[in-house]
């Protein structure tokens, strides 16, 4: 897993995504790979969130559902929404999201660090004039 | 301080997987050695192999900077030239056997703690003196070492003629505690590599065996060429051991050494010259650089190129051809015996030859009597340094293992389970292709595509096959190692039980091999300690037979049994049951066990029937570790015995720890599989069966059993799963001492797959505790949830199976 902390101090590159009209975004070099939404295995007993495993390249891989992880309302899904699949030391995760929207490079200083320790956001990008991105940490996020 | 040497550190996987093998090949052929009546009948490949694998040890273990197991196995290697040479005078074979079984297991030891840094490397020392003191006895006197009394006389071949002007030298000594100097030399010379040409050192072999001797005694010379003097001295001055490391003119030599030579002179082997030769004949030694790996194949070119303006009358060696060719040339040189009108072209045609590194003409010794050529004493000869006066630079320390060279790879086990992750991989995409609904409707056009896709499927599930079977050992591999505790065992219980093999060529899984080593040695110790009598009750019963245990491999169904079997004097029965029965073991009545479960008491935890604790067992720890560990890889560990007979350790292990039969069932539209090894039968019942009592508990009555109901959609949390049994089916499963009836939807069908464990990100959710073991990737790219039976019967019925 990449280290956000680079990104924090030396920038980089962002891979943006909206879920329910908000927009976030994660260090590329967390991101793997991004992917239709394939079929889907439920895991029975595991919670709403956690929907399913499938098959990425002969590997039984976790999908989570952005929304429903951050508690937000369940949302619609469309031909654009894919799965963003996540490298986490060495363990992937997919992570429905409901577009993804660029990929861009952000400059340190445009970077503000959350206060909150060990939470989803780890910092924010907040630009003039632009729509203002939260930046997730991928551990927290898909650590059940 | 580190344990190696730092720069090393990149080897130690390397050197310890290495050393690993030798040492266990190591064992193999000492266990093998003793088998001979007497230590001058062992054979000469055994001690030969036992010679290169402590030299080799010592090599690499002195590379890494260990001295102490350097120092140790050169101790090994000490004795061994006393017995390979035959330069014995009397013999303790037992004792060497003892001693050489002790070291290999410090080595092995060392070996293993040497990632921990926080273990000290252990001081052999007492293990080296008591070496030197039976390598002594064997010499049959006290003195220690070969007779090395030689006065100190400095090498006389450390400058030679025609030598370029900026060659340097350098007198490197090594501190006395410096176990392998020409070890150390090696590395040292590596690093110079960077900043100067070395061009030779003396001792000119480093990997020669008295290479040590003579740096010890005289230092290390180097010399070489370089521009940047400052930094060869920094690197000279801070190589491991070194003591000092001077600039070396002549003029030293002439002061500091004893008789110089001004003449080069040449080691001429014997039969160089012979008694009549034509006078005109002339003689070169030619010597390749040591990093020509096939000298001889390099001298025939030579000879051939020499054919056009010299007649070569012949060589030494003279037979190039022959696989000791090499060797010889490295040793001692070419000698080319040839006439010629046109010296020149000749010497030009040889200085020009690849890989060459000396040319010089070589003249008869015509005052010596041929009788002195020859190497009439051959031991104090070899001590003298003229051994090691062969004109070679450092050898980077390889071409020694000549005999042995590997067909084997060594492959990361990551890899091949990434190789094997990609076969099935391409096994899904090839029948996804094959079977893809694109195709549907051509049927009448697809013959040459069917003819094509057959052809490839067959090529596909070869390719899985071997990928399969590239995973599987032999299981001599753990055998082998009995052969050791038995040994061990007998010398010290004098038991003399003997083991035999049977089926040991059976093929498993590497991971079960892994796994089997201790259960197997603790079962073996176990039969040898308890099972085999001493000689004198053996007698008193009656048994002419030699104590034996057997370990007898097989294949049986789909799984490896692996059995150790013992003819000595069984178990009783009722002595078990009553230990059972006093240490409150019993779980049901006394008069309802069979004779198989007392003798299954056993291996239960807390069970000892031995009334001494001695060194190998009777604390009853073993057995129940023996059983925890090979149940956890899914295997069965059952005892039989015969009172008197004999008593046999059973041991069934799935044949691969990763496939698995399973029953598919549809349950509220996701596909969920049951292992097959626990599905006992499944069927549908009829409303008779179906009873519930006052308290709400269901049950299924099938036959003459009353079996709890479990409804698969309930516990999973399965929406629109099927309710009435009646309508779904029912799978009777047995898991151990837990039984039950699933309720499904609907049969889909039985297939063999890989389990894949679900991804550790998903910890959290405690899948596991909920019955649910994994996951697996069926053929046609869809996935199917794998339940764990034992906590679907254990957690959900909450009780024994209802007996009867």
């Amino acid at each position: 897993m990449a280290d956000l902390n680079e990104l924090f101090e030396n920038g980089g590159q962002l891979l943006t995504f909206s879920a329910a009209e908000n927009c976030y975004g994660f260090y590329i070099l967390d991101v793997a790979d991004i992917i239709e939404i394939p079929e889907l295995t439920k895991i029975p007993t595991a919670p709403d969130f956690v929907l399913g495993l499938m098959n990425h390249r002969g590997k039984a891989v976790p999908v989570m559902d952005l929304r429903l992880r951050l508690g937000l309302p369940e949302g619609e899904f469309d031909e654009r929404s894919c799965i963003i699949v996540l490298e986490i030391n060495t363990l992937q995760c997919g992570l429905r999201v409901d577009r993804v929207l660029d990929a861009e490079l952000i400059r340190p200083e445009d970077i503000t660090r959350s206060p909150v320790e060990n939470g989803m956001v780890k910092g924010f990008v907040i630009r003039d004039g632009k729509e203002r991105i939260s930046i997730l940490d991928p551990e927290i996020l898909v650590r059940t | 301080m580190p344990k190696f040497d730092e720069s090393m550190e990149s080897m130690l996987d390397t050197f310890m997987f290495e050393t690993g093998e030798l040492l266990q090949n190591l064992d193999d052929i000492l266990m093998r050695a003793e088998q001979a009546e007497d230590i001058a009948s062992i054979e000469d490949d055994d001690i030969a192999e036992i010679f290169r694998t402590m030299h080799t040890i010592k090599g690499s273990a002195a590379m890494m900077g260990l001295q102490n197991m350097s120092t140790l196995a050169h101790a090994m290697e000490d004795m061994f030239f006393i017995i390979r040479e035959k330069t014995y005078v009397r013999t303790d074979k037992g004792a060497l056997f003892d001693l050489l079984y002790k070291s290999s297991d410090s080595l092995k030891n060392e070996l293993e703690n040497l990632p921990d840094e926080d273990i000290p490397l252990t001081d052999f020392t007492e293990q080296i003196d008591e070496i030197h003191k039976l390598a002594a006895y064997f010499k049959g006197e006290g003195e220690g070492g070969e007779d090395k009394s030689d006065a100190p006389a400095l090498p006389d071949n450390i400058f030679e003629n025609g030598e370029p002007e900026n060659m340097q030298t350098y007198r490197v000594m090594y501190s006395e505690s410096c176990a392998m100097p020409a070890a150390r030399a090696m590395v040292l010379i590596r690093k110079l590599g960077a900043v100067a040409e070395v061009c030779r050192t003396v001792p000119a072999d480093l990997d020669d065996d008295n290479a040590d001797d003579g740096i010890k005694k005289f230092g290390l010379f180097i010399k070489l060429i370089t521009d940047d003097t400052a930094a060869v001295e920094k690197i000279l001055a801070s190589g491991l051991n070194v003591e000092s490391a001077v600039p070396f003119v002549k003029d030293d030599l002439k002061s500091g050494g004893a008789g110089a030579a001004a003449e080069p002179e040449i080691n001429v082997p014997d039969g160089v010259f012979l008694p009549d030769e034509d006078e005109k004949l002339l003689t070169y030694q030619v010597t390749f650089t040591s990093t020509c790996a096939m000298p001889s194949a390099r001298a025939m070119v030579m000879l051939r190129k020499l054919g056009a303006f010299a007649e070569v009358a012949r060589t030494v060696p003279p037979d190039l051809d022959d696989e000791g060719a090499d060797d010889i040339i490295q040793k001692q040189g070419l000698f080319i015996k040839l006439i010629t009108d046109d010296v020149k072209a000749v010497e030009q045609v040889l200085d020009e030859g690849r890989n060459v590194e000396s040319v010089i003409p070589v003249k008869r010794p015509a005052a010596k009597p041929v009788e002195e050529v020859k190497p009439a004493e051959p031991k104090p000869e070899a001590a003298k340094p003229q051994e090691a006066q062969e004109k070679k630079p450092a050898a980077p320390k390889a071409p020694k293992k000549e005999h042995k060279e590997q067909s084997l790879l060594t492959v990361k086990l990551e890899k091949l389970d990434k190789l094997l992750d990609l076969v099935s991989e391409i096994v899904i995409t090839e029948s996804a292709v094959i079977s893809s609904p694109d195709l549907r409707g051509m049927e009448t056009k697809l013959d040459r595509f069917n003819k094509s896709s057959r052809e490839l499927k067959k090529l596909t599930d070869e390719l899985q096959d071997v990928v399969m079977s590239i995973r599987m050992v032999p299981v001599s591999t753990a055998f082998q190692k009995m052969n050791r505790v038995v040994r061990d065992m007998n010398n010290t219980l004098k038991k003399n039980a003997v083991l035999v093999f049977r089926g040991e060529d059976t093929e498993v899984d590497k991971s079960i091999i892994d796994m089997l080593g201790d259960p197997l040695m603790h079962i073996v110790r176990n039969a040898i300690d308890h099972g085999i009598e001493s000689p004198e009750e053996r007698a008193a019963a009656g048994k002419t037979h030699p104590p034996t245990v057997t370990l007898s491999a097989g294949y049986e169904s789909n799984e490896v049994v692996i059995s150790c079997k013992d003819n000595g004097a069984g178990m009783d029965a009722a002595k078990i049951m009553a230990k059972a029965k006093k240490n409150g073991m019993l779980t049901k009545p006394e008069n309802e066990y069979t004779e198989r479960e007392i003798f299954n008491f056993v291996v239960a935890a807390g069970f000892s029937t031995n009334e001494t604790v001695t060194q190998y067992s009777g604390r009853g720890v073993g057995m129940d570790v023996v059983k925890q560990n090979i149940e956890k890889v899914g295997g069965k560990l059952t005892v039989n015995s015969k009172l008197g007979k004999g008593s046999t350790f059973t041991i069934r292990i799935p044949l691969s720890l990763s496939i698995v039969d399973v029953l598919s069932f549809e349950v509220g539209g996701s596909s969920i599989s049951v292992p097959a090894s626990s599905v006992r039968e499944a069927f549908s019942c009829d409303k008779d069966s179906f009873i519930i009592d006052p308290e709400g508990n269901e049950f299924i009555y099938l036959r003459d059993k009353c079996l709890p109901l479990i409804r698969l959609g309930s516990i999973l949390k399965l929406e629109n799963s099927v309710t009435d049994p009646t309508e779904g089916i029912c799978i009777y499963c047995r898991e151990g001492r837990y039984e039950a009836v699933l309720l499904a939807d609907k049969l889909v069908c039985d297939q063999q797959v890989v389990v894949k464990p679900f991804s550790p990100l998903l910890d959290g959710l405690h899948l596991k505790e909920a019955g649910l073991a994994g996951s697996s990737i069926l053929g046609d790219g869809s996935m199917t949830i794998i339940l764990d039976m034992n906590s679907v019967l254990n957690g959900e019925t909450g009780e024994e199976g209802a007996n009867g």
